[in-house]
């Protein structure tokens, strides 16, 4: 940015005085590959300013240029720039040009969000998703398009619903108890990622879908300590940086999108226990237990089943409760404008755009009204101001999901009682005869309201000073308003609040966050052979939170939803909360000949979540980079267009802990109505930034000029873990934040791209990337007598020395008894073996090599254009984790939840004397276990409900048709495009037994989640 | 060159601005106040003694867990499982995973260290801080004398207790468990020290808060635990002599248990409607028409006499309908499903019936005598036409059965007199082993929770669960 800045404040000194005579450049521009006319190509005579695009036919015109020697540029995306010199007199002369397809230009700069840096000259490892990747998928938060295209990024949604929090992990799991999200970056500003709402018990929304994803220019994505510099003390887990559109100088370009489609769930997922069968489970589960119906029910029963006995079944209803809380093609739409212009002093974009999704499970649904304003503008030859303003609107309606509330639909549709009609005769939902006790997800959903809102404005106020040659000041104000609204509203007649005759509960959570930048840089040209550029940064940034929040209860009549009307105010509550971040930054880049090039710097930074003390780090990275290419002794190697080997080392940082978290403090609550005091956190005023060592080795390379790509090798080793040490509970708290502990994260990063054909009239491009990832925990804290404190779950390892963070490591699922229908477990028989029994209670718990995160993971792209149709898909493979079904301990309970909750379908398989290979236990009244009689807790724990995680997914297919400009010139049109998208059309589990789908939050657990969605879509894109 | 200057100034200015101090960077603590001066005055000390209440009635204790579960531990109550709720309970059987145990042992500790921030607060004394660090030394012994109940090894075989913690944040963090009997020595002096420190005339005149004549009621049933029958019957006498309670007579029962609270409660859990358990309390644990899943067995409802009023508080939810399977519910302890009954922890009849407990075991002279006096007036006062003979430890304990049902001390009553837990068979749906439970058994102490055990290697677990 800088250096082009500079450069014409100069040409502009030389060129001031030759105003003589004019003459006009014209030609046309072609590809080299297919003769193909470009359309759209830019033509730039720098030193004056002066530019055009090429017309449909590839065609050019500059008229009024004094005479003169100009340096023209030509570019294209997705071309090599090509440059020449022309003379200019009193006529037209004409420059026609040939461009080439350039394989790495796509990603010609690197966007690090302090700046662009060319991708020859950059010594990090990023990867990156243009505008074109973006708008391809009709996604309603950012996060989601980023899921498989990057190697190294993991992207899973916490649940299916409509704007959910997207949970993105690169490169691993970098900690065990502080946050392992990376710090996202928009237009150069770190800013609050995650939810700003406070229920957990309903859908999460995210605040990054309050950004459309058709404003953003460009999403890249750092990963090692040389890229990750900028922002090195919160950059431990990678930084995602986002570019918004800004104007651009040329003719005024308006573009309209509208796409409409349709939502149904990806894969059908675990069905549910028909009535016959249901019924049919029941009797023998008594009769297991009781030995007959009379043992269950008395000596004097005389019904013919155990349904009959309970008298909750008419012997013909079947209802499947899924069909009843799915909704099939359930709406998509999106439609924007945008306009996009300027000349050379003011250029400008702005846009508006209008997002609407319904959920697949009834009542659940997403509504976005977005909008943007971009302006810059030259004040004079030093001094540029630009301000980008966004606001938007985003409306979710959620449902209960991600535990076992009895208002969820997902947990409604397997707790449901198939005996159970869903509605009565005349059409109402059927509240009155349920045999169960979850609400009729019909009524609850059609009557209650669980709505979240977020309000966001984003300024960014940027002021450039070119202050003298080569000397450049950048100062910055962004500040970002975010307003989250929850409403919760139970209806007065039945539900979770009928015995309060209906409840409210109204928060809403302010946040305020500001972001002031200013850099400093210098060029320093010392002579011809090597560059310089230096850049000082100083950054404050403070947030405010504010959390207000009252409940009440007793509703004088249906429709009033706010606090007002209840009668019974139960609780109110606010709460004030503020962090600040201050910074300086140095950065150095050397470059030497344009073939070697170095990265420096230094980050000092201060957190106010650590006491005043132990507030300040410092964090480093030096960055390498050797384009061999460059040498004169690889010039004769033709097939080899580029080849690069990078190397980085650096210190990042993470502080991604709770607030306060190192003071001892004491809380307040209540008793009797009066205010009481109790310790509530132990504190620890030694608490400091945790940090990561990361080396990075990679190479970068372009063959044949048809296939480009690069491999990278990285390993990253965190220390001073923010680890939450657990305590003796004798303390009076549950743990303490300390800084112990290291584990590393190590992989192999592989991009490619190939140009397969490329034809004038037949393109075939096929790209993929390809990631490993291992993770292990290596050091724990130590307890008094030396031995590490490891953190377990019945279920996993959570962090252990030797396994990876959150290992699952559980007792292990041996099968049915064929001779008796015992479930079985397996155990150490104490000579080194295994052997099996039938009480989980003295089974063996055991290592079942994976975690939650996959190991080998990335995507498959290929795309065809033959003539002007296009289509592209997209497949994403993940392997090498597991995923544990949480809750199939009540949907599998081989008759512990007999007659209180529905089934899985798959549990009617269960062991008879006549069946005995089957898939369950022998079901016994409620005790699953049958074998020592007791149950508690998490008894049920076993690898039974641990599947493999491994899955295809076709994420995308796009089939598109670009309507031929001659058809359009005449309508008034640049271009239009008509296009179907395809999104998670097909699914592969390779685990038979994973009927859930595979894509599941990032902790691994099911958790009752809504489902991923498959959609189809149609749309239209028209620029004029 | 003008404006070089100009703009270096502007920067130099901004440099300026930007290098500020750490005050920037200063967070503000508004909902939290530091812990080393929380504690200043005597209302942040009596602020202090609440925050130890507030724990008790948490659902891990007597918010529910405590007294529900202990019931169907005990020959009281059963779990159906309705909704998959204290069925470890009903079948004394747990694993380290426990959430019944881990809740009841984090919450009690949790409590104790609330109330060693008080009891060690550096404050200049007065009457107030004395009583209420008086108050603070009581609900400390009455929280360790919980954990010792479920966890200790006294019933189960063993001789450990637990680690009785007198600092907070100070010292090893990782403490070991002591012999139950030295537990048993540092709970009855917390309580002589309470008493000691405490006038009865600063009682608040409720039951809500620890007050004078509950820690002597308190110290009456724990003698009876350490066997010192004199000074069980001296501290029951305390209350007795004090005039302030009564029993309720038979026909006002029933809506002195609905009131919420009652004349005969000395020491209760307070719930209010801005603070109460929500879904998961007692009553709907107990109430067919909810959760539901600890129903009172046919042979805790059978040993009633028919006019005994205490009858009139369980009933039959299925009595008069054809499918009547004899399904007993406590109901009319526990009236509101909302929650905001208090729990009663320590009430007037339990005194009488601990002094004649002491009066029964100690067995001097007319002891025995003394005891029937007791229960036939208790028995009388109730309603019931049942008219005890002998005065004989188990006439004392049946009496204490029926009195004091499902409100969470059947259990360690027999345990106490070291009875076998029986196995009552319900002729329904049940988890019970099927067997009696012996006294001196391992299965009768409670696992220390998995929490626990990772995080302190000097805990030791109990036999059962190792």
């Amino acid at each position: 940015m800088f250096k082009k800045l500079h450069l014409l404040m100069l040409a502009m000194l030389v060129s001031a005085s030759a105003y003589a005579q004019s003459g006009t450049l014209t030609g046309k521009i072609t590809d080299t590959g297919t003769g193909e006319a470009l359309i759209g190509a830019t033509v730039y005579i720098q030193s004056i300013q002066k530019g055009a695009q090429t017309d449909i036919d590839g065609m050019y015109t500059i008229n009024n240029i004094p005479a003169g020697t100009y340096a023209v540029a030509i570019s294209y995306v997705g071309f090599k720039n090509f440059n020449s010199t022309v003379e200019i007199g009193s006529g037209t002369v004409t420059l026609d040009a040939q461009l080439s397809v350039d394989l790495v230009g796509l990603d010609e700069v690197v966007v690090t969000g302090f700046g662009t840096i060319d991708r020859q000259a950059f010594t990090g490892t990023v990867s990156s998703v243009s505008a074109e990747e973006l708008e391809s998928v009709p996604v309603v938060s950012v996060g989601q398009a980023l899921q498989g295209s990057a190697a190294g990024v993991v992207v899973t949604a916490s649940t299916g619903t409509p704007g959910a929090v997207q949970q993105i992990r690169i490169r691993g799991i970098s900690s065990v108890n502080a946050g392992v999200s990376p710090l996202f970056v928009i237009d150069g500003v770190p800013v609050i990622s995650g939810s700003n709402a406070s229920s957990g018990a309903t859908s999460s929304l995210g605040v990054l879908s309050s950004i459309s994803t058709s404003d953003i220019e460009s999403l890249t994505i750092l990963k090692d300590a040389a890229s990750t510099a900028p922002y090195g003390a919160r950059g431990t887990n990678g930084v995602v940086v986002i570019t918004t559109k800004t104007g651009r100088a040329g003719a005024t370009t308006y573009s309209v999108t509208a796409q409409r489609g349709i939502n149904s769930r990806a894969i059908e997922g675990e069905g549910a226990m028909n009535a016959p069968d249901y019924a049919q489970f029941i009797d023998d589960a008594l009769i297991n237990t009781f030995g007959s119906l009379q043992g269950a029910f008395g000596p004097g029963f005389t019904g013919t089943g155990a349904i009959d006995g309970f008298g909750i079944w008419d012997g013909t209803t079947d209802t499947d409760w899924s069909d009843v809380v799915q909704k099939d093609n359930a709406i998509q739409q999106e439609y924007t404008l945008s306009a996009r212009g300027g000349n050379d002093v003011t250029n400008f974009y702005a846009s508006a755009g209008v997002f609407g999704q319904e959920g697949q499970l009834i009542g659940s649904s997403l509504d976005r009204m977005s909008g943007s304003l971009d302006i810059s503008h030259k004040l004079d030859d030093r001094v540029k101001i630009q301000n980008s303003f966004k606001g938007s609107f985003v409306e979710q309606q959620g449902i209960l999901e991600g535990g076992g509330y009895f208002g969820s639909p997902v947990l409604a549709q397997y707790f449901m009682l198939p005996t159970d009609a869903a509605f009565n005769a005349d059409g109402s939902p059927n509240i009155d005869n349920l045999n169960v006790s979850i609400f009729n997800p019909v009524y609850t959903q059609n009557n209650d309201i669980t709505r979240k809102r977020n309000y966001r404005v984003m300024n960014n106020t940027k002021i450039d000073v070119n202050i003298a040659e080569n000397l450049m000041f950048t100062t910055r104000f962004a500040a970002d308003y975010l307003l989250t609204e929850e409403k919760y509203y139970n209806n007065i007649f039945y539900g979770d609040s009928d015995a309060e005759k209906g409840s409210v509960d109204d928060i809403t959570n302010r946040n305020f966050n500001y972001v002031w930048q200013n850099i400093i840089s210098y060029i320093w040209v010392p002579n011809a052979d090597h560059n310089f550029t230096f850049k000082g940064i100083s950054e404050s940034q403070r947030n405010y939170a504010y959390y207000l929040e009252g409940y009440g209860e007793g509703i004088a009549a249906p429709g009033l939803i706010n606090l007002n009307t209840t009668a019974s105010p139960q609780f109110v509550g606010s709460s004030t909360r503020d962090w600040a971040v201050q910074s300086f930054t140095g950065l150095l880049n050397y470059g030497f000949q344009g073939k070697i090039y170095a990265d420096a710097s230094f980050r000092y930074e201060g957190s106010s979540r650590f006491a005043s003390d132990k507030r300040w780090g410092s964090f480093w990275a030096l960055g390498l980079g050797y384009v061999l290419t460059e040498e004169d002794f690889m010039k004769d190697m033709d097939f080899l267009n580029f080849l690069k080997v990078r190397a980085s080392y650096g210190k990042t940082g993470n502080a991604s802990v709770s607030l306060n978290s190192y003071q001892a403090v004491v809380g307040f609550g209540s008793y009797n109505d009066v205010a009481s005091i109790y310790p509530s956190q132990l504190g620890n005023k030694a608490l400091t930034w945790e940090t990561a060592n990361s080396f990075d080795v990679g190479v970068e390379f372009e063959l044949l000029s048809k296939l480009s790509g690069n491999i990278t090798y990285f390993r990253k080793d965190s220390k001073d873990l923010l680890f939450n040490v657990p305590l003796s509970r004798t303390s009076g708290h549950s743990s303490q934040t300390q800084n112990i502990g290291e584990l590393y994260n190590q992989g192999i990063e592989i991009e490619a791209n190939i140009d397969v054909v490329r034809t004038r009239d037949f393109k075939w491009n096929l790209g993929g990337n390809f990631s490993t990832l291992k993770n292990e925990v290596t050091t724990l804290p130590k307890d008094g007598t030396g031995a590490d404190i490891e953190l377990k779950t019945s279920t996993r390892y959570q962090a252990v020395s030797g396994y990876e963070v959150n290992a699952w490591y559980m007792k292990e699922w041996a099968g049915v008894d064929e001779a008796n229908g015992d479930p079985l477990w397996y155990k150490d028989d104490g000579n080194g073996g295994r052997t099996t029994t039938n009480a989980w209670s003295d089974a063996d718990e055991y290592y079942q090599g994976a975690s939650a995160l996959p190991t080998t993971f990335g995507g498959v792209n290929t795309r065809f254009d033959f003539m002007n149709f296009y289509a592209s898909a997209h497949l994403y493979y993940s392997f090498g984790n597991k995923v544990y079904d949480n809750w199939a301990r009540y949907m599998r309970s081989d008759g512990l939840y007999a007659a209180s909750f529905g089934q899985y379908a798959r549990q009617a398989d269960y062991w008879t004397p006549s069946n005995t290979k089957a898939e369950n236990p022998r079901p016994m009244w409620g005790n699953h276990t049958n074998s020592d009689g007791a149950v508690d807790g998490n008894r049920e724990v076993s690898t039974r409900y641990l599947y493999d995680g491994d899955y295809l997914r076709l994420k995308t297919v796009n089939i598109g048709y670009n309507v031929p400009a001659k058809y359009l010139q005449e309508i008034g049109l640049k271009s239009a495009t008509v296009y179907f998208v395809g999104q998670n059309l097909w699914t592969y589990v390779f685990d038979d037994d994973l009927k859930y789908d595979p894509e599941v939050q990032a902790s691994g657990f099911t958790s009752l989640q809504a489902a991923p969605l498959k959609s189809l879509t149609f749309g239209v894109k028209v620029n004029f | 060159m003008k404006n070089i200057f100009k703009y270096t100034l502007a920067l130099l200015l901004l440099a300026g601005i930007s290098t500020s101090c750490d005050d920037f960077l200063e967070p503000s603590v508004d909902q939290n106040k530091p812990t080393d001066t929380a504690i200043q005055t005597v209302g942040d000390l009596q602020a202090a003694v609440l925050g130890v209440h507030d724990y008790l009635n948490g659902i891990s204790v007597y918010g529910r867990d405590y007294v529900a579960g202990t019931a169907a531990m005990s020959d009281n109550a059963v779990s159906n499982g309705f909704s998959g709720r204290f069925q470890p309970q009903s079948a004394v059987n747990f694993t380290i995973n426990s959430g019944y145990a881990s809740g009841m042992w984090n919450t009690f500790y949790s409590a104790i260290a609330t109330a060693n921030v008080a009891i060690n607060a550096d404050i200049p004394t007065s009457p107030a801080v004395k009583y209420a660090k008086g108050q603070a030394l009581a609900l400390r012994a009455f929280a360790h004398m919980n954990l010792l109940f479920n966890f200790g090894e006294q019933f189960a075989g063993g001789s450990l207790g637990i680690p009785y913690i007198t600092t907070y944040n100070e010292g090893n963090l990782y403490p070991a468990r002591e012999p139950a009997a030295d537990v048993w020595t540092k709970i009855g002096k917390d309580f002589t020290d309470a008493v000691a420190m405490m006038d009865p005339v600063m009682d608040a005149g409720t039951p809500g808060y620890m007050n004078y004549y509950a820690v002597k009621g308190l110290q009456s049933r724990y003698y009876l635990y350490t066997g010192e029958f004199d000074k069980a019957i001296a501290a029951a006498d305390v209350v007795i002599n004090s005039g302030n309670y009564s029993l309720v007579a038979a026909a006002d029962l029933a809506s002195a248990w609905a009131s919420g609270s009652g004349p005969e409660s000395l020491f209760e859990a307070v719930f209010t409607n801005s603070d109460r358990t929500g879904t998961d309390n007692l009553a709907r644990m107990y109430t067919a028409s909810n959760y539901g899943d600890v129903e009172a067995t046919p042979d805790l409802y059978n040993a009633y006499d028919a006019s005994d009023a205490r009858l009139g508080l369980l009933a039959d939810s299925t009595a008069g309908t054809t499918s009547n399977h004899g399904d007993y519910r406590m109901t009319g302890k526990y009236v509101d499903e909302l929650g905001s009954d208090n729990v009663r922890i320590l009430r007037y009849a339990e005194v009488l019936l601990n002094k004649a407990e002491a009066y029964t075991r100690r067995n001097n002279g007319t002891d025995r005598a003394n005891a029937l006096i007791i229960i036939n007036n208790l028995s009388s006062t109730r309603g019931s036409s049942t008219v005890y003979l002998a005065g004989s430890p188990d006439e004392v304990l049946a009496e204490r059965r029926l009195e004091l049902a499902m409100e969470g001390q059947r259990y360690f009553d027999l345990l106490r007199n070291g009875k076998d837990i029986p196995f009552i068979n319900t002729g329904k749906y049940d988890f019970a082993t099927g067997a009696d439970l012996t006294y001196g058994s391992s299965i009768l102490a409670l696992p220390i929770p998995r929490s626990e055990m990772d995080a302190n290697s000097n805990m030791v677990q109990n036999d059962y669960y190792k």
